[in-house]
């Protein structure tokens, strides 16, 4: 591979790669992506390409392995371009069947394609709900690209952002392109984007860093593996970029220690881009130095907060620091530190390449763009999908989701996990929005969706959240450790029937002390389930106290 | 001590890697040996305070051997309320321990891992890595049988 | 110059090198808030939360910890309010679940008013404020003593290897431990592992 210095290398390169992703007749996508166990997508596109061979069209007809397609409870799926036939809970054993009939004759598999009441059998993405009401400006790379290939990214206009910040816009430029997007954190907080990269960018410090915040702790988020591990090279892209902007050097992943295939990804990004000059000294002939270096959570909720990730990093425990000194002006090393989260970058080159104005029409008022949620819970169609901002949660849950599957009623949807609460299905046509969502308890969080139907009991939920923080928070903090402590035994005994009101006050002015005074967001927020299903299943509690004489 | 020194090699002896170290001397050992811990602290001047409380933060660390087979349920949100409680009971039952232990003779060790994003199809268990999705407490005892 | 900042701490003006706590400062100015992480020798730690002070800025309250809290120019503090003494009681209460008799923690449920047994008991004895651990580290820089776990079931621990040679020499930690806890498990630990080795 020859080392990129210039806009003219690029371009050239460009060309080269299109032409040879154009020279092939067909490609079947498989996807071998973690929502639906890969190993079997790895053992139906050896299938596949087994079956080619046979024929003799291998070099007409190309497999690709690649990230995860979304529908996970139809996985595994593979996608045939350019017709995009979709096949769906594809086996092994379908290869001989699947290049014989659709490849070689141009007929549909019918078992293998998607069927439900309203639309019948449908073959076609277009025609598939789940896929035609999706905006899948980030998702839609996974089911064309193989992630090792940093050629594919390219072919389909990967890397042209960067490109075109580093010959063709000065840092405050960039940083004003992202302002004006009024891009917004999609790790948990909503934080504007441009405003995080504005105080890092203007803190005094010769040394900066930019972090990715791939540890995706919450139970029931799976979106940002879908990225990094369909496509490290947009989150890659989007970093550089907003080192660029930013004026750091040096950069950092931090991401999940128990998914090999999804580190293995990321590592062939770096080394790719390395080879091709976008990582390492005078970027694209720029004179823009930058590096990037892998770190691993190990897994406990608590280190994805922003200081105690910050701390890991730095081979430290990772407990939260308080933040009276953010980390954007103090963070790692206790240098200026911009940390973002995986869906934040991956939206970065986007804005970059076809500008704000352009991404601003997406969304609503004050949240823009798209978010990728996971469907989880009770819902027919789990797995990932991306929305534009705006779309009610009833066409995600039933136009999308398919509904709770199972015969049973809906009764809530809860976003944000631990961290999150629950919005009744009274209230289902709420839009999906930052404010909207947390106006009702329910901040979006990171986008896990979880969906619950009417045979869910609240308080087994809510006692799961607690049961979840009481081992993934670091303890250090008495409101945070031990109101959990003692609000699950008080708990516990509501479930068993010997609760009082009394206790139920007692919860209450536990939860307020907990939001006041704990030290990290993890325990200023524990009690939010908590509190959403106060509000709005009081019922479920109630019944289950002792009745007061 | 060979295997930690060249752990410590993988590293260039960086002590930001200190995590990622322990977690290879798990992954090599199975468990992390107390001598590893002490030297560690000495070969990268950290006090051994801070390794100790390293290696022990995290649930995936484990200062005692772990057993021939390591069975991990998915401790998620999704499997949880679509049955994953029921899984770990029966396996609790079934192998007369509780999560985080090993039985006695040495052939299963039992932990819940993080949400493994296959939401789609729990509960899940994974057993040497091998992943079983759609698990139910039936199934259990037949899965059991087939590893030994 | 321009180090110097002015905030006032419950009416009081006061004047504060920048740099400074809010508690150091009230210390200087003999206003009480109460403490159980904080140690003038030891780098703050803001694990207990009971120093939680009220402060104004920009209109907005906010409850911070004292200890930690740097000032700043026109800070106003009050260090009674009554959502900081329920704070404080209500931490009082939590930690007397884990450490009843605690005579520190007895003078403080006195003082806020809280229940000996609102939580039950569950004697763990250790409050986890980590002042024998830091002391430990930060001053002795012996580091026998450990943090382990985490979450509900973070402890403290000794590091026989190392507590057995240093500890009979030194038990500086000891008078600091507010339930004397640390005492009996350097006992334990030493029983445990058959004896002093000197
Ligand atoms: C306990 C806790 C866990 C968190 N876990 C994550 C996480 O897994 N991924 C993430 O992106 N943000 C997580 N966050 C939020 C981060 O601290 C931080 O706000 C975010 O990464 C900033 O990125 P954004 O502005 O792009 O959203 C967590 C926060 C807390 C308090
Ligand atoms: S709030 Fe919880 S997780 Fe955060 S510092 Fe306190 S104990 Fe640790
Ligand atoms: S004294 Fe400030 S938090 Fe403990």
């Amino acid at each position: 591979m020859q080392r990129i210095s210039s806009y003219e290398d690029f371009l050239k390169l460009k060309n080269r790669v299109q032409s040879i992703m154009a020279s092939s007749e067909r490609i079947i996508s498989v996807c071998g992506g973690g929502g639906c166990s890969s190993k079997d997508g790895k053992k139906i596109a050896s299938a596949l390409k087994d079956e080619l061979g046979k024929k003799g069209l291998e070099e007409k007809i190309k497999v690709k392995l690649t990230g995860c397609h979304g529908m996970c409870s139809w996985g595994p799926s593979i996608i045939i371009y350019p017709e995009e036939i979709c096949y769906l809970k594809v086996k092994e054993k379908d290869a001989t069947e699947i290049i014989e009939e659709t490849i070689l004759r141009n007929r549909i598999v019918d078992r293998l394609v998607y069927e439900d009441e309203k639309v019948g059998k449908t073959p076609h993405l277009k025609d598939i709900p789940f896929y035609n009401r999706q905006t899948r400006l980030i998702l839609g790379y996974n089911t064309k690209i193989d992630p090792q290939s940093i050629d594919d990214y390219i072919a389909l206009g990967g890397y042209s952002a960067l490109v075109k910040a580093l010959t063709q816009m000065s840092p405050t430029d960039v940083l004003e392109e992202i302002k004006k997007s009024n891009l917004r954190g999609r790790g948990g907080g909503g934080f504007p984007a441009g405003q995080k990269w504005e105080t890092t960018r203007n803190a005094k410090s010769d040394i900066k860093y930019v972090i990715v915040n791939g540890h995706e702790g919450e139970p029931g988020a799976y979106m940002d593996r879908a990225i990094l591990g369909g496509n490290p090279h947009i989150v890659l892209e989007g970093l550089i970029i907003g080192a660029y902007a930013i004026g750091a050097r040096q950069g950092f992943i931090y991401t999940r220690h128990d998914a090999p295939d999804l580190l293995k990804n990321i590592e062939t990004a770096i080394s790719k881009a390395r080879e091709y000059g976008f990582i390492g000294k005078n970027i694209l002939g720029s004179g823009f130095d930058f590096d990037v270096e892998i770190h691993l959570d190990i897994g406990i909720f608590v280190s994805g907060e922003s200081s105690a990730l910050m701390r890991s990093i730095e081979g430290k425990i990772p407990e939260p620091r308080p933040k009276y000194i953010r980390t954007s002006v103090s963070g790692i090393y206790e240098k200026p530190s911009n940390l973002n989260n995986v869906e934040t970058w991956a939206n970065v080159p986007l804005i970059i390449e076809n500008g704000a104005e352009w991404y601003s029409k997406i969304g609503t008022e004050r949240s823009k763009g798209t978010k990728l949620i996971s469907l989880s819970g009770r819902i027919k169609n789990a797995g990932v999908i991306e929305v534009p901002f705006g779309m009610s949660l009833r066409e995600i849950v039933f136009d999308l989701g398919g509904g709770t599957g199972n015969g049973n009623d809906l009764k809530a949807v809860h976003f944000g996990s631990a961290m999150g609460g629950s919005i009744p299905k009274e209230l289902i046509d709420t839009p999906l929005d930052f404010d909207a969502c947390a106006k009702l308890g329910a901040p979006i969080g990171a986008g896990g969706l979880l969906v619950l139907d009417e045979k869910d009991d609240m308080l087994e939920l809510v006692s799961y959240f607690l049961d979840f923080l009481s081992t993934e928070s670091c303890g250090k903090c008495v409101p945070c450790r031990e109101g959990i402590r003692q609000i699950r035994k008080l708990l516990k005994k509501i479930k068993d029937g010997s609760g009082t009101y009394q206790d139920v006050e007692t919860i209450r002015e536990i939860c307020d002390v907990q939001k006041e005074a704990s030290l990290c967001a993890l325990g200023r927020t524990a009690s939010s389930p908590l509190e959403s299903a106060l509000k709005y299943f009081w019922k479920e509690f109630e019944s289950r106290l002792v009745k007061e004489k | 001590m060979d295997y930690l020194e060249s752990i410590i090699e993988k590293y260039s002896r960086r002590r930001n890697f200190l995590i990622e170290m322990l977690m290879d001397v798990q992954h090599e050992k199975g468990y992390i040996p107390r001598e590893s811990i002490f030297y560690l602290s000495k070969r990268l001047s950290v006090p051994v305070n801070e390794v100790m409380r390293i290696a022990t933060f995290y649930k995936t660390f484990s200062l005692k051997p772990k057993a021939e087979h390591v069975i991990k349920v998915c401790s998620g949100v999704s499997c949880y309320i679509r049955g994953g409680r029921e899984v770990v009971e029966k396996l609790e039952n079934l192998l007369g321990i509780k999560v985080g232990d090993s039985t006695p003779d040495m052939k299963f060790s039992l932990e819940l891992s993080s949400c493994s994003g296959r939401c789609a199809s729990g509960p899940e268990i994974e057993i040497d890595g091998e992943v079983y999705g759609n698990v139910k407490p039936d199934d259990i005892e037949g899965i059991l049988k087939k590893i030994g | 110059m321009s180090d110097v900042v002015n905030i006032t701490i419950d009416g009081k003006e006061c004047k504060a090198e920048k740099g400074m706590t809010i508690l150091q400062v009230a210390l200087r100015e003999g206003i009480d808030i109460p403490t159980l992480c904080y140690h003038k020798d030891l780098e703050p730690y803001g694990g207990c939360r009971l120093c939680t002070v009220e402060i104004e800025s920009r209109g907005r309250k906010n409850y911070v910890v004292s200890c930690l809290y740097p000032v700043e120019e026109g800070l106003v503090v009050k260090t009674r309010s009554p959502e900081v003494e329920k704070i404080r009681r209500i931490i009082v209460e939590l930690l007397l679940a884990r450490a009843p008799g605690s005579p520190e923690l007895i003078k403080l449920k006195e003082e806020y008013g809280a229940k000996e047994e609102k939580f039950g008991k569950e004697p763990i004895f250790c409050i986890l404020c980590g002042l024998c651990v830091r002391y430990c580290s930060e001053v002795k820089k012996k580091y026998a003593i450990s943090f382990v776990q985490s979450g509900v079931k973070r402890e403290i621990s000794f590091i026989p290897e190392i507590a057995l040679k240093e500890c009979d020499k030194c038990k500086e930690c000891f008078p600091l431990c507010p339930t004397s806890y640390a005492q009996a498990l350097y006992l334990l630990t030493q029983a445990l592992s058959g004896g002093p080795s000197t």
